[in-house]
């Protein structure tokens, strides 16, 4: 804890080397969650840049109560909420029913292998609307209702786009770990 | 065996809980330049330690100032008076007996100074006319009774270029000009002044109605700039006045602005939204604007609401997420200006007050560049009051040319806008800078 604060006391006095090492030490972890919430890589170049402006210029905002890490999240989130509600009446909603139906029902052990990099590519397939719902439902742990207020949509859509994205999601999984299966017994 | 169907939430929960990817190396150095300065509350410090530093160089300036002037005085007072007596007593006893005696060996020691060197050190037997002459031409900055003082009725036509003036009245110091040409001290300047400067509020009541009237608002770039008259009371005091333009704004994040709307807009009267801000309540102009609060919900009001229209359906083009509000105001300003340092850089204390007309009231977004008009504030005060202190560094640069410096701290004495139940005093940090004039 006195490492971070002596590091964020750094960046407060404008200390770049201090700047520098809080961003490489989690840059990685925050561009995988930048990814994780657009398919576009060059979206989530963005999102972790003005991210991480936005926490160095509210650094002096934060008092040391809860995890620094999580207080970073939430601006890094909040960047990528930002950047979906400029962009959102121009994303599509893709029809439900043209994504293939999975070989077969996922269960647990079928998950076993599955890496992270494989879940991320598979959330990033998911509409932006159901990414978006399915990230802060799922992952982040914000209810329908902050959900409805945070992207302007009504708590029904909200859980009929998390219902859609969990669809979406086991097929996609049922489809990857099948063909996983596949290309093993083959 | 047990096959559980699997939670697909907690799979990806904790699949991707710790999962890093490294990002592109020139993230970095595209962030790095972008880093600004502190936000509010730390530059709020930073003027008050700014203002702090001032007043402490100022007070010190003063007295050094003052010492500096207490040595002169002494000097000049120090001067062995019985070289000169006789002369005084020969020049004058009505003299004598009507100045004090320490002022007029003063001036007398220092006129001496003087005459030789203008006159080739021929001095002995024509100083009691040459004192004469430097007198009577010091006469016209005597009051009534002091003229009474006049030395002789039949004085000698005036040598006047070897003496410039005898402020008695400031600070019962001597004048005397170093150069034997006529010198007249300019009492007038006139000046270019501009300045970028920092505005923000001191907000107090109502927590809550403050926090909803403030969030997503940022102080946008502002600036103050025009000319400045000034006349000097006397060696370190001046009155400075003048006509100055200054811009004031900030910005609304969060409210979203969507271009296409006038063939929805049934009502079509214009003011179809309101905005709530510190400085007054926008209401939008233009009928073809939409505008939509996506931060706290409830800064925007309209009878528009999510559940009567929605601008993505009715496919309205999104214009930007960014509000500039804009006020323009003509200031007539009443500044008065203390020198502390007179030398080759003079510091200058200075104060006042300034009455402001709003002249200008917009409220615009901006695409590629481009301003896109959306309304203006309604309710600000036409005029209002504000305050000022600062500091000034004027370096002297020629004979008539001067070139000064002046941070400012200006506070507002009446809000833009009122808002009921809170008070809201905005206040400016600036730094005036121009080219002054003497004449």
């Amino acid at each position: 804890m006195t490492d971070i604060k002596n590091i964020i006391s750094g960046c407060l006095k404008g200390s770049r080397k201090d700047q520098e090492i809080l961003y490489r030490r989690h840059a990685a972890k925050f561009y995988a969650v930048c990814l994780q919430y657009t398919g576009n890589d060059d979206e989530a170049q963005d999102i972790l840049q003005e991210g991480f402006i936005k926490i160095f210029e509210n650094l002096g905002s934060y008092k040391y109560e809860g995890s620094f890490e999580g207080w970073m999240r939430r601006i890094m989130v909040n960047t990528a909420l930002e950047k979906f509600r400029s962009k959102h009446n121009l994303y599509r909603v893709d029809d439900i029913n043209n994504i293939p139906e999975p070989d077969a029902e996922p269960y647990n052990e079928d998950y076993v292998g599955l890496e992270a990099s494989d879940l991320l590519e598979i959330i990033r397939e998911l509409p932006p609307k159901y990414r978006m719902v399915f990230n802060l439902f799922a992952i982040e742990g914000y209810s329908h209702k902050e959900i409805s207020q945070m992207i302007n949509i009504s708590e029904g859509t909200s859980k009929s786009n998390l219902a859609r994205a969990r669809i979406i999601l086991q097929r996609r999984v049922g489809s990857y770990t099948g063909l996983k299966k596949r290309v093993i017994n083959e | 065996m047990n096959r559980q169907k699997a939670n697909i939430d907690l799979l990806f929960r904790n699949g991707l809980k710790d999962y890093e990817v490294l990002p592109p190396k020139e993230s970095w150095a595209f962030i790095r330049p972008h880093i600004r300065k502190p936000r509010p509350m730390i530059i709020l410090l930073r003027v008050a330690a700014t203002v702090a530093v001032l007043l402490s160089v100022s007070i010190l300036a003063y007295r050094y100032g003052r010492q500096i002037s207490t040595q002169i005085e002494n000097n000049l007072l120090a001067v062995d008076e019985q070289v000169y007596a006789p002369v005084i007593a020969a020049a004058s006893p009505e003299v004598v007996g009507n100045f004090e005696r320490p002022l007029a060996s003063a001036f007398i020691a220092d006129a001496s100074d003087q005459v030789p060197a203008a006159r080739n050190n021929n001095v002995t037997n024509d100083s009691i006319t040459a004192i004469g002459n430097i007198l009577y031409t010091a006469l016209p900055d005597l009051n009534a009774n002091e003229r009474n003082l006049r030395l002789h009725d039949n004085t000698p036509a005036m040598n006047e270029p070897d003496i410039s003036s005898f402020d008695l009245l400031g600070n019962a110091e001597l004048a005397v000009s170093e150069d034997p040409l006529i010198r007249t001290t300019p009492r007038w300047t006139i000046a270019a002044l501009a300045s970028p400067a920092y505005y923000s509020r001191i907000i107090s009541g109502n927590a809550d109605i403050a926090s909803s009237m403030t969030s997503g608002q940022q102080p946008a770039f502002s600036y103050t700039g025009g000319l400045a008259v000034s006349y000097k009371v006397n060696k370190r005091l001046s009155v400075q006045s003048g006509l100055y333009y200054s811009a004031v704004g900030q910005e609304l994040t969060g409210i979203s602005t969507f271009g296409g709307f006038r063939e929805y807009d049934y009502s079509k009267g214009g003011r179809n939204f309101a905005v709530r801000t510190a400085n007054g309540t926008i209401h939008t102009n233009n009928p073809d604007v939409f505008l939509r609060d996506n931060a706290t919900g409830n800064r925007v009001i309209t009878m528009y609401t999510n559940d009567v229209f929605d601008p993505s359906k009715a496919n309205l083009k999104y214009l930007n997420n960014i509000l500039h509000q804009n006020l323009g105001y003509l200031e007539f300003p009443i500044i008065l200006r203390y020198k502390v340092i007179d030398k080759g850089i003079d510091f200058n204390i200075i104060g006042g007050v300034s009455s402001n007309v709003l002249v200008n009231n917009s409220v615009y977004t901006s695409i590629d560049g481009q301003k896109y008009e959306i309304g203006k504030t309604d309710g600000v005060n036409m005029i209002s009051f504000s305050s000022s202190v600062g500091m000034g560094m004027e370096y002297n640069f020629s004979g008539n040319f001067s070139f000064n410096i002046e941070p400012t701290l200006r506070y507002y004495i009446n809000p833009f806008s009122p808002v009921a139940g809170v008070k809201i005093h905005p206040y400016s940090f600036g730094l005036f800078s121009g080219l002054i004039y003497k004449f």
